[in-house]
């Protein structure tokens, strides 16, 4: 197996297997072609700065360790430009070269080879080889670092078993057998460094291998960015320097957007669509992997009864939710995620509002006249909407939800994990990476699916992930997704879109499954 | 005089100090804490890891413990250290406290005598057309919350006359036009009723009459009687104004994307940055001693009975 066997996989297979991956592959490739064949045949203009406006945040949190996350916004839009990793995600949601070359395992996905590109430089100049991966991979897996986000993702990586080859070739041990490593290494916080950079990291020590160079960093304020001209995309990057600018507030940033104080910006509200195409700019609709899933713990009464649980994820009509929570701008989801993964089991029926069958579950179950109790608050802005469609929805089939808001500050702490029936958010993972963190990882708390479907479908999962084949890799996750639609414990009623919005002069800016400009690769970027 | 302000300034101390206590014992009652901030929800999540970080940080100690090593850092004027990026606190909050610092001294120097012919203008004019406009006008403004007068000073000045800009990312003049504005408009109806309803008051005194008996011209009533008088309640109005500030700070900076004081607050409540949080309400807290404090004195300058007693 072959990295070109995991990243082309959508396409071929779609090819191959016709129908099964047809709606969303298919689906994607036009998003993708759409706006990129208008990009290729535009010449692209070289030369001025793009104005980034984003959130920005906590000054006290913004900070510039190429494996933390920083704050929203900055932090990736920095890590991205800045650094490079060996793999990165494509608009599609697939993994692509960066760093490496090409990264290809052994027949049990246990030992890999990776093979850097040659010839390229870090901002000081200095070339990039693979002491500098090692060293990168063992300060990540340095548990005394205290990097655990990143970590996580890349934890399958055996800290002693990494062994230099060459300049540009090492192998890499896993612990246990992982063929979806090459989406572990693209994952946001892998930033590869050079060797022997330790903390603390400043604006004057920021070295890495990225299209762009920082040159100021105001905490929680600003970003500085300019082109670095050895970077090795040819012709790249367009763009001479990049401006990222914290502007708190939506409304102030679509603002700042419709007057023309900034190119680009993320997250619109929908609420706030007409005024930035009035104002003649323009708004990028992101497919969107991102998902709000109502959870239920499935050790707690009355939801440890799996037809308590097929119940409630036939209460809920995903089209109004939707229309309601997200202003119509999202898909319907059926109950499973990685929705832009080639393993995502689009086979799988999808599951429809259906109040008689709910009610025939419950009346199963003996639990028809219980009064279930919906926890909910405004951590997220559809999690208070959507919990009242649930129960609009639950009402018409004469089942009682009992909508119960709590303080939007304390839901993380206070209600998530706690309470047996309430919401969680995710980003897009693939999905290995999304299986770990919904079932394996401390986050598994809340739906706490532990029993015996559940160690079935991981075994399959981890089987899945230790086979090199793509046609049996894809059956053993479906059969895995099959027990989780089954019996596990979320309602994933839609995948966010989310909204770029942009001045007109901005090109390269396509759709992407992550869900802001583009995953800030502003090295495609160039201002008309 | 000294006496009074030694006491006041006595008092003061121990405000800020029973503030800052009453802040630390705030904080910690919220659940979560820098550690659990620090490491995210994805990361974070666990134990083992959050434990380790809240010994290595100290957040483990008792609160007693913790607030009496943050007094001991702040009369040091040492405010700690930002928990992810290990700056110093006071580096975080220099730039921002000046950036609010001019906005907020623009706006009080202009609201101020606004504020005063508004309300003289009105008061002599009691009964009048001008009074009559003038009084709609301040209440309207008054019962208005300030993101909506922002909102709509935005649409006007930024889009339908773009004239200035929308956000103010820069300290440019043209940049503080729309945020000062706002806060000028908020702050002075208030500011201006109680001056009218000193000067009205001061109109129908006994001592005024005395004057107009006397034959005094007018003008020299009103300048030499009436205005001294009606200073006071405008002081005062200032002084409680001053405690609304923060509040109307953090409304107009996020609408305006203004990088102050007031959004830092808030994000390092967000982020549980205790350390932070305490520097920035106690220079608020300092800011409202301070305001009285002088609000105090000018008015005892400007009522001569308190004068006498004050001096004698």
């Amino acid at each position: 197996m072959s990295i070109e066997d995991s990243t082309g996989l959508t396409r071929r297979e779609v090819v191959k297997r016709g129908s099964i991956l047809a709606v969303s592959a298919g689906a994607l490739s036009a998003l993708e072609a759409g706006p990129a064949l208008a990009a290729i045949a535009a010449t692209p203009k070289r030369g001025g700065t793009l104005r980034v406006g984003l959130p920005g945040g906590p000054a006290s949190t913004d900070n510039l360790d190429p494996h933390l996350e920083g704050v929203a916004g900055f932090g990736q839009a920095y890590r991205q430009n800045v650094y490079s990793k060996l793999m990165d995600m494509r608009p599609n949601g697939s993994f692509a070269p960066q760093l490496a070359e090409s990264m290809s395992a052994n027949a049990d996905a246990t030992q890999w080879m990776i093979k850097l590109k040659k010839g390229l430089t870090f901002h000081d100049g200095s070339e990039l080889t693979v002491d500098d991966v090692i060293y990168t991979f063992k300060r990540i897996l340095d548990p005394a670092n205290k990097l655990n986000a990143a970590r996580g993702n890349i934890d399958m990586i055996d800290p002693n078993g990494m062994k230099k080859v060459s300049k540009y070739v090492m192998t890499v041990k896993l612990t246990r057998p992982w063929s979806d490593l090459p989406a572990a290494v693209g994952q946001r916080y892998i930033s590869i460094i050079k060797r022997g950079a330790a903390p603390p990291f400043t604006a004057a020590n920021a070295n890495g291998t990225g299209a762009f160079k920082l040159t100021d960093w105001k905490p929680g304020e600003s970003y500085q960015l300019v082109a670095n001209r050895n970077y090795f995309e040819t012709g790249k990057p367009y763009l001479n320097a990049v401006s990222l600018i914290g502007i708190p507030d939506a409304v102030a940033r679509v603002n700042a957007l419709a007057s023309g104080q900034i190119d680009v910006t993320n997250d619109i509200p929908p609420s706030q669509v007409a005024i930035v195409k009035n104002a003649g700019r323009r708004v990028i609709v992101n497919p969107g992997g991102g998902w709000t899933p109502l959870v239920m713990n499935t050790n707690a009464a009355p939801y440890n009864d799996v037809r308590v649980r097929q119940a409630m994820k036939l209460l809920l009509d995903r089209k109004q939710a939707v229309a309601v929570a997200r202003q119509g701008y999202g898909t319907i989801g059926n109950d499973l995620f990685a929705k832009y993964d080639p393993l995502y089991a689009s086979q799988i029926p999808q599951r429809e509002y259906d109040p008689e069958k709910a009610k025939s579950l419950l009346k199963a179950a003996g639990q028809l006249d219980t009064e279930f109790v919906l926890r909910t608050a405004e951590a997220e802005s559809d999690f208070v909407p959507l919990a009242l469609v649930f129960s609009q929805n639950a009402k018409k089939a004469g089942i009682k939800v009992t909508v119960q808001k709590d303080p939007a500050d304390t839901f993380w702490d206070n209600t998530w994990g706690v309470a047996p029936f309430t919401f969680s958010s995710w980003g897009y993972r693939t999905f290995f990476t999304q299986w770990l963190q919904s079932f394996v990882s401390y986050n598994a708390q809340e739906t706490r699916w532990n029993d015996g479907s559940q160690k079935k479908a991981s075994r399959l999962v981890y089987k899945a992930a230790a086979t090199a084949d793509p046609v049996k890799r894809k059956q053993l996750a479906v059969a895995a997704q099959q027990l989780h639609w089954d019996d596990g414990g979320y309602i994933i009623p839609y995948f966010k879109q989310t909204l770029d919005g942009a001045n007109k002069r901005v090109q390269g800016l396509v759709p992407h499954v992550f869900p802001a400009l583009s995953w800030y690769r502003f090295w495609n970027f160039w201002l008309g | 005089m000294l006496r009074i302000v030694g006491t006041r300034l006595v008092v003061g101390l121990v405000t800020l100090l029973a503030a800052s206590a009453l802040i630390f014992i705030t904080l910690d009652f919220l659940p979560g804490d820098a550690a659990t901030a620090y490491l995210g929800r994805e990361g974070a999540a666990d134990p083992a890891a959050v434990k380790q970080l809240q010994e290595e940080y100290g957040l483990d100690r008792p609160l007693v413990v913790r607030y009496g090593d943050w007094v001991s850092g702040a009369v040091q004027l040492d405010f700690g250290h930002s928990f992810a990026n290990d700056l110093p606190v006071s580096t975080l909050i220099g730039p921002r406290l000046r950036r609010t610092a001019i906005l907020l001294a623009l706006a009080l120097a202009i609201m101020f005598p606004v504020a005063l012919l508004v309300g003289t203008v009105s008061a002599l004019r009691r009964g009048s057309a001008v009074d009559g406009g003038l009084q709609v006008f301040t209440l309207v403004l008054a019962s208005l919350p300030s993101f909506v007068v922002g909102i709509g000073l935005i649409l006007m000045f930024s889009f339908v006359w773009p004239l200035f800009p929308a956000v103010s990312l820069t300290l440019a003049p043209a940049a503080l036009v729309l945020p000062v504005t706002v806060l000028v408009l908020g702050w002075m109806p208030f500011t201006a009723r109680m001056v009218r309803t000193g000067v009205v008051n001061a109109m129908d005194s006994d001592y005024v009459q005395m004057a107009r008996l006397k034959g005094l011209p007018e003008p020299r009533i009103v300048q030499g009687h009436i205005l001294p008088n009606s200073l006071v309640p405008a002081i005062q109005a200032f002084a409680l104004t001053a405690a609304s500030m923060p509040a109307g700070i953090v409304i107009v900076e996020y609408l305006f994307g203004f990088q102050g004081i007031g959004v830092f607050l808030i994000d390092s409540v967000r982020s549980r940055d205790t350390a932070t949080v305490e520097a920035v309400t106690l220079i608020l807290v300092a800011i409202y001693i301070v305001a009285n404090l002088i609000s105090d004195i000018a008015t005892i300058m400007l009522t001569p009975r308190l004068r006498t007693e004050a001096l004698g």
